[in-house]
């Protein structure tokens, strides 16, 4: 190691963060090195004073205050109406706030069922978390995979759109629906369709082959908004695989300029 | 048991964004979700207040005889505005029958609306498909769904459909009707957004969701596979044959979920039960599935401010 | 349980489990205050801050960071605000001196004292950045990397910082240690 290197490594030696494997040739050098050594010994020393700092302990006030609003907390959350997994609130629901009116009203041999609120609401289980409920019926699933294929070959974009609609409703799609979907993003001429099928593989994103096709895309693409698009999904992804695609990417010197901060930033995300 | 029905889908979503409480962050994401989930354009909520004084109809018939009547049919309506009415009859052929009706606020809109808005009208051996096409179908495509720009006109579609028995349907519209199926026997995909759907006399398994109006099922046949009905302000209302062996799931935020079949609960989580004049009341707190009869696929029904009614019929 | 856990379980309505995170933090959090401000109420008021920020916040905690690095950013904002407000108070003599570790005699106390003063002294003649990067890194157990994503710029920034910060502040306190001999003399 070099002086220079050292220098930079020294605050690593105060908080005794540095590897092992780089501590050996560390001390090495400090051994020898009598420039660094006084360095260091001088930073030592003024980080060790730091240790007569006392401890202060705060008033017995601040735990008062503190107890006092999280009671203030709790009762008003009660109040609210009820969150998904809040599964309290539905305790006190039914401890009178809201009885069973409609057995009632209907007159027939109702039972009041237990309605919990596990998990997270979800109207169309659309959620980031992957496709729709993959055990749903062969049946509808099948209607809409071939929907799906058939769409996305026809001449009109809309069409092509609303194939790429029909594919996200698929909760477990066939190889031969990614295929099709991963060359949409590819090769469709117009960029919605393209932006689509983005947003869709986005769903299956489980699928190594998906995350591999996006990241080759990437460097395919011309469009600086599927481009960006497919940036924010494959940091979304966490893709560490895609810094290399970034890395080429900021190399064209015909990259657009709002693309070339978006992959400098992803870059950076990624590499966190 | 009526709900009103609500205004579009932005008022909707509006309403139940104020009306979660204050953790902004899940009523947010909630929103989001079911915005992007519909994939739909946001209708401002003053649809139905336009000024829409000049109006143009055109009815279609159009006869589909199947490929081979062998095998069941299969129905995809794609809309926009206006309602769904598929009815089953002894016909070997997918009978279509088409109200066109465009609303505009000029005269020279109604001629804009012609050349714009299109019905495109496909058969493929037994499938029929017909596709409402316009300038929305291909708006700017962000992540939580478009905006409309207003064009100054709307085009209504209302379609009456007469299917073979054995069909299978895949629905969609957005608003100005409900969707409605009699007596079809065959696997349902259907999809709307501010109206009832109603199915009646079926037989078959598959989804049928709405945002705001009621989902209504009555089965001739139990389903014997995955069935899942969801409204954000609406009923969920089965009814369903006795002899139903189903694992339901079920979720309301702020309803009740009630059955007129007995029901066990499934073995995850435990349940406490008390008696309340002469009916057995179970107690909620974190339960999500019951077991009726002897167990079987499973049924989902999820409703936000809605209620849950698990008939049984007749 | 561990921090994340319990941040979890208060984001998904056990509130009270709050409580717990409030024993672990409340001391730490105090003494990061009270170094940066050198006032014993500023460092009450802004802990109380923190987990009123927390509470209120609950449902926004991802569990992405560290729950203590998401803490310190809460805190730092707090801080940040508090700083906007007010102006900086230092009345040092309302530094609250209890010393933790064995108990020492009397003279060994005294030293202690003095000691502290002296370093207390010196860090107050610092800027509040470098105050707070050096609380930071040698007090509330934070990584540099962590520090780094806290304060948004790079790790070798950080790095660099603390560095300079630790000679700057060891100059002060030679400096200070020559005037208060003299001033003894």
């Amino acid at each position: 190691m070099k002086c220079e290197d050292i220098r930079n490594r020294l605050p690593d030696a105060l908080t005794g963060e540095m590897e092992s494997a780089e501590r050996s040739s560390f001390d090495a050098h400090i051994a020898d090195c009598g420039a660094c050594g006084h360095e260091l010994r001088r930073l030592s020393e003024t980080w060790m004073r730091l240790g007569v700092l006392p401890t202060a302990q705060p008033s017995a006030a601040l735990s008062n205050r503190f107890y006092a609003m999280l009671e203030a907390e709790k009762a008003r959350a009660a109040d609210a109406p009820a969150l998904p997994g809040h599964t309290q609130r539905w305790k006190s629901l039914f401890q009178g706030a809201h009885p069973p009116r409609l057995a009632f009203q209907f007159g027939l041999g109702f039972v009041l069922l237990v309605a919990g609120i596990g998990g997270g609401f979800f109207l169309g289980t659309h959620g980031l978390s992957g496709g729709r409920i993959a055990d749903l019926s062969r049946e509808v699933q099948d209607m809409r995979q071939s929907m799906a294929l058939t769409l996305l070959g026809q001449s009109s974009s809309s069409e092509r759109l609303r194939g790429v609609g029909y594919s996200e409703r698929v909760g477990d799609p066939a190889p031969q629906t990614i295929e099709a979907l991963l060359r949409t993003l590819d090769t469709d001429p117009s960029v919605n369709v393209r932006l689509a099928a983005a947003d869709a593989l986005y769903l299956f994103a489980k699928n190594p082959a998906v995350k591999d096709g996006i990241v080759r895309s990437l460097s395919g693409q011309e469009s600086p908004i599927v481009q960006v698009a497919l940036i924010d999904l494959l940091v979304d992804l966490r893709e560490k695989r895609a810094v290399d695609s970034l890395r080429a990417l900021i190399d064209k010197s015909t990259l657009d300029p709002a693309v070339r901060k978006q992959a400098e930033n992803g870059i950076r995300q990624l590499t966190l | 048991m009526k709900k009103a029905i609500a205004p579009a889908l932005v008022l909707a979503l509006t309403i139940l964004a104020g009306s979660a409480g204050s953790v902004r962050t899940t009523s947010e994401a909630f929103v989001e979700g079911a915005a992007a989930a519909l994939a739909r354009p946001a209708f401002p909520a003053g649809v139905k207040d336009r000024d829409y004084k000049f109006e143009a109809k055109e009815d279609t018939r159009k006869s589909f005889p199947m490929a081979d009547p062998a095998l069941p049919a299969e129905l995809f309506i794609d809309n926009i505005f206006g309602g769904i009415n598929v009815q089953a009859a002894d016909v070997a052929s997918v009978e279509v029958s088409v109200r066109k009706t465009i609303k505009a606020t000029t005269q020279d809109r109604i001629a804009k609306a012609k050349t714009e808005v299109d019905l495109k009208i496909t058969q493929k051996g037994n499938t029929v498909d017909l596709f409402v096409d316009g300038p929305f179908r291909d708006e700017e495509r962000k992540r939580r769904g478009a905006r409309w720009n207003d064009p100054g006109y709307i085009v209504v579609y209302e379609f009456t459909v007469k299917v073979p028995r054995r069909t299978r349907l895949g629905l969609k519209t957005v608003t100005e009707g409900d969707i409605a199926v009699h007596g079809v026997d065959g696997g349902f995909d259907i999809s709307h957004v501010n109206g009832q759907v109603t199915l009646d006399g079926i037989a078959g398994a598959g989804e049928a969701e709405t945002v705001s109006g009621d989902v209504k099922a009555v089965f001739t046949r139990n389903p014997g596979a995955v069935c899942a009905f969801k409204t954000v302000s609406g009923d969920v209302d089965l009814s369903l044959p006795d002899g139903l062996a189903a694992d339901l799931r079920l979720k309301s935020m702020t309803g009740e979920a009630l059955s007129d079949f007995a029901v066990t609960s499934l073995p995850a989580e435990p349940i406490k039960s008390e008696k309340r004049d002469g009916r057995t009341v179970y107690s909620r707190g974190g339960f999500t599935g019951v077991r009726i009869g002897k167990g079987g696929p499973e049924i989902r029904c999820e409703t936000f401010s809605g209620d849950i009614l698990i008939r049984k019929s007749k | 349980m561990t921090d994340d856990a319990l941040m979890r379980a208060v984001r998904d309505g056990q509130v009270e489990k709050l409580a717990v995170l409030f024993e672990r933090h409340q001391v730490p959090l105090f003494n990061f205050f009270l170094r940066l401000t050198g006032n014993g109420a500023a460092g009450e008021d802004l802990v109380q801050d923190v987990f009123t920020r927390i509470l209120k916040y609950r449902a926004t905690y991802q569990g992405e960071d560290r729950f203590q690095v998401w803490m310190y950013k809460i805190a730092r904002n707090a801080h940040i605000d508090h700083l906007r407000k007010r102006k900086n108070a230092l009345p040092l003599d309302e530094l609250p001196l209890e010393p933790t570790g064995r108990e020492a005699g009397p003279e060994e106390r005294n030293e202690r004292r003095e000691e502290a003063e002296l370093v207390t002294k010196a860090l107050a003649e610092l800027s509040p950045k470098k105050k707070e990067i050096l609380m930071l890194s040698r007090f509330q157990n934070l990584k540099y990397r962590e520090i780094a994503d806290l304060l948004g710029c790079p790790v070798g920034t950080v790095k660099g910082l603390v560095h300079r910060t630790v000679a700057e502040l060891g100059e002060i306190i030679a400096r200070l240690t020559k005037e208060t001999c003299r001033h003894e003399m």
